[in-house]
């Protein structure tokens, strides 16, 4: 088994890892939210709604530190080069990221150690705080990583040897816009998928009220964020057409150099301003064309976030309640806010082939030449993951629906 | 080595030594629990099954500062020493990846074992609990395929194509077999004397309080009675693995014993005769307080204040042997990272200037995440939280 399959088998984990800490994330945000209103208006339903996203928490936290380590690992045996390449280079985000993963840790164990004792407190919302700029500050660094291979900067390679400027690197064109956007993705994906399941409990009859004021409150967190989302996708949009054309060419499907009309608008302001199309880079250099395709799907089903969360929230705003259609209609949110973000970090990533970090090094390069994973081995690795993954929707089931 | 080598070392050997103490209890732990709660339906004990369960509270909060810490050293390791991670990463596909597959199953079955904990069959919670006991024996064999390998590379070929690795020989190291064993057991007997040490401390400040005294008492008993159990072949292998240095280590076997065996053009190791010496002393202490508890705890005969007090201090004289061991097999690498073949300033980071205060800052740092570790174990000490 050749590049293909470890390819595969990196981008299986790669997903999963980023699925499972964007969720993470999220969780951090809506227990601190939660636990507030809790505070504030000392409604116990607020105050059950924080209980189920700690122990939603812990169940994301536990999937997210397993393909964590799993990542850790792969890259270390799979991608040494690589992996040598960014220790050596980005070491300021890694290295405060390893204070912070850790206090994250501990406060989450101790958040849930003292749950019956301290809910509501001052102290307690102190500890989710914690949480949350811990979880927060570790991906935004996580993802300036990420974005140094896409827009690296800093690094030269003179006479084979490497020299670096571990600031540039650090703070590469395309980290901020990166942080920017994923952040607020991780909250949002997190609070959409809360609303989808605070509406099947809504629904499924028995105690609707209650479950219908968790539901509003992430509906409206959620549409907030979509509409941050869309602004900070822009600027991501046009930093990925600066510094990477022949993503941006695949992603939209531009084949031919010319004025694209509105995505010439939407990048550039001006309508009449050429886009580079694929057919001006060599076919060696050319990302996968079926990434157009990816795209769109994604942002049809962005869309759908969009109206839907748009209709709820003027619903919630204006009458105060949310019609049985809405809720209904908000269920797939379950599935689609986190594709929307799979689908998202699939296009990040596949994009950039054929390089591992733009320009600097390829995927062929990078990985280890002393060993091959053969098919049986992707195999046995694909049935072990596989298997997690529905164990923990089994869990998920457990705990988020059924409580 | 010039001292800017030398502060990334100590930052590295602090979180190192904070990792393989919490991975060595969650090891322990992860036997213990899964045993006492068999025992307890076997018997019909309670008291058995309150201790199997208030472990597993103890097993949640130090489990994932474990997992935590062991990321932190692996990416320390990559940012201060990136050569050494891309040799490892070259040679050591095989335990990696496989240490990869158990650390995933191991992270799972923790949290899935406590909170099942009542809520499925007893046969499905045991066979959750003994996944977890064993798979947390894997990781630790995996990881001392690694560190057998920094102390003899077994299996490695360099030539002019480039590096050859002979998988089989990598894992027939003549130094794993002794060294797996000898940090098995000490993960055994550690957890054991924690454990009475912990519940010795809580007999002692809940004197007065009858309802406690029986199940607490029988905690502190079956912790020195593993801890003792498995202190004496631990000793065994301990000799059996200093043999094994000394046939293919040498410059390891000088570090530990002083003793200065044919070593031909290698630099050596700093002699750490007195910090062994140490060691030997605390497992003194050990085996004297542990069988001193014993025979005090035998009965219901009350509570003698001085011998507790003896056997509280079971708790930290075990962590600090252990860190003691690990510390000596570490710094007996020096002035290598792999003995022989590369040295820690040849893998370091050449970007990495470490000065005094980034080194103050890391070292204070690591020290609030001790704090808080304690803190969140001393939180699961409490009754009824959950």
């Amino acid at each position: 088994m050749g590049l293909d399959g470890v390819l595969f088998i990196s981008g299986f984990v790669a997903e999963a890892y980023f699925f499972f800490a964007s969720m993470v994330v999220g969780f951090t945000f809506l227990l601190f939210i939660f636990e507030t209103l809790y505070r504030f208006k000392g409604d116990l339903v607020y105050a059950e709604a924080t209980e189920t996203m700690a122990k939603s928490l812990f169940l994301f936290f536990s999937f997210s530190l397993a393909f964590g380590a799993f990542s850790l690992f792969g890259l270390i045996v799979v991608w040494p080069v690589l992996t040598k390449l960014i220790g050596m280079v980005l070491f300021y985000p890694l290295y405060v990221g390893v204070f912070l993963f850790p206090i994250e840790s501990i406060f989450l164990v101790m958040y849930w150690f003292t749950w019956g004792e301290l809910k509501g407190s001052k102290l307690h919302i102190a500890m989710s705080f914690v949480l949350l700029i811990c979880s927060v500050s570790l991906v935004a660094l996580m993802t300036s990583v990420n974005s140094f291979m896409h827009t690296p900067a800093g690094v030269r390679f003179v006479n084979g040897r490497v020299e670096a400027d571990l600031w540039a690197a650090f703070l590469n064109p395309g980290a901020l816009v990166s942080v920017l956007h994923v952040v607020p993705a991780c909250f949002a994906s997190t609070s959409f998928l809360c609303s989808g399941v605070y509406a099947f409990k809504a629904l499924r009859g028995g105690e609707k009220g209650r479950y219908t004021r968790v539901y509003k409150v992430l509906i409206l967190i959620s549409f907030t964020l979509m509409i941050v989302q869309v602004g900070t996708g822009q600027l991501l949009i046009r930093t990925v057409a600066r510094f990477n054309p022949e993503k941006f060419a695949a992603i939209e499907g531009v084949w031919e150099t010319g004025s694209q009309g509105v995505i010439s608008f939407l990048i550039y302001g001006d309508w009449d301003k050429p886009i580079l199309g694929l057919k001006d880079f060599p076919p060696k250099n050319r990302p996968p064309q079926f990434l157009h395709h990816v795209f769109y799907l994604k942002l049809i089903l962005a869309g759908y976030l969009l109206v839907l969360g748009l209709a709820a929230s003027l619903f919630v705003l204006r009458r105060g309640n949310v019609p049985i259609t809405l809720l209904k209609s908000s269920i797939p949110t379950v599935f689609a806010a986190p594709i929307v973000q799979s689908l998202g970090w699939f296009v990040r990533e596949v994009g950039r082939k054929p390089w591992t970090v733009y320009k600097l090094l390829k995927v062929e390069e990078a990985m280890s030449v002393t060993f091959k994973l053969s098919s049986s081995v992707i195999s046995l690795l694909v049935v072990i993951l596989s298997a997690s993954i529905l164990a923990f929707f089994y869990a998920a089931h457990r705990v988020l629906i059924e409580g | 080595m010039g001292m800017e080598l030398n502060f990334p070392l100590m930052i590295l050997g602090f979180a190192l030594l904070l990792h393989i103490s919490l991975v060595n209890l969650d090891i322990g732990l992860g036997v213990f629990a899964p045993l006492l709660e068999w025992l307890s339906h076997k018997r019909g004990d309670k008291d058995l099954e309150r201790v199997a369960k208030e472990l597993t509270k103890y097993l949640l909060a130090i489990y994932g500062s474990a997992c935590a810490m062991g990321i932190v050293v692996s990416v320390m390791l990559l940012v201060f020493y990136p050569e050494f991670v891309r040799l490892v990463g070259l040679v050591l596909f095989w335990p990696f990846t496989l240490a990869a597959v158990f650390i995933f199953v191991r992270v799972l079955t923790v949290p899935v074992y406590y909170f099942t904990w009542g809520r499925v069959k007893l046969e499905t919670h045991l066979s959750i609990g003994f996944i977890m006991a064993l798979t947390g024996f894997m990781v630790a064999a995996m990881f001392r395929v690694v560190f057998s390998f920094t102390n003899f590379p077994q299996g490695l070929t360099i030539t002019r194509q480039g590096l050859e690795v002979d998988v089989a020989r990598v894992f027939m190291n003549p130094t794993l077999p002794p060294l797996l064993l000898h940090s098995c057991l000490g993960a055994l007997s550690t957890t054991g004397f924690l454990v009475a040490g912990i519940y010795s401390y809580r007999l002692l400040k809940s004197l007065g309080e009858e309802k406690n005294k029986k199940w607490f008492s029988k905690a502190v008993k079956i912790g020195v009675l593993t801890g003792l159990l498995f202190l004496f072949p631990q000793g065994v292998a301990g000799a059996w693995y200093l043999i094994s240095l000394s046939d293919v280590s040498k410059t390891m076997f000088y570090a530990v014993t002083g003793v200065l065996l044919q070593i031909n053009k290698v630099a050596l190791p700093p002699n750490l005769v007195w910090l062994f010496t140490a060691k030997i002393l605390m497992v003194m202490y050990l085996t004297t307080a542990g069988i001193l508890s014993i025979h005090f705890h035998n009965g219901n005969k009350g509570v003698d204040k001085q011998r507790t007090y003896l056997s509280v201090l079971l708790a930290p004289f075990s962590i600090a042997t252990l860190a003691i061991g690990e510390a000596i097999n570490e710094v007996a690498h020096l002035p290598y990272i792999a003995v022989p073949i590369i040295k820690m300033q040849d893998a370091a980071n050449p970007f990495i200037k470490v000065n005094l205060d980034f080194f103050i800052a890391s070292i204070a740092a690591l020290t609030a995440v001790t704090l808080l570790i304690l803190k969140m174990m001393s939180l699961s000490l409490k009754e009824e939280q959950i």
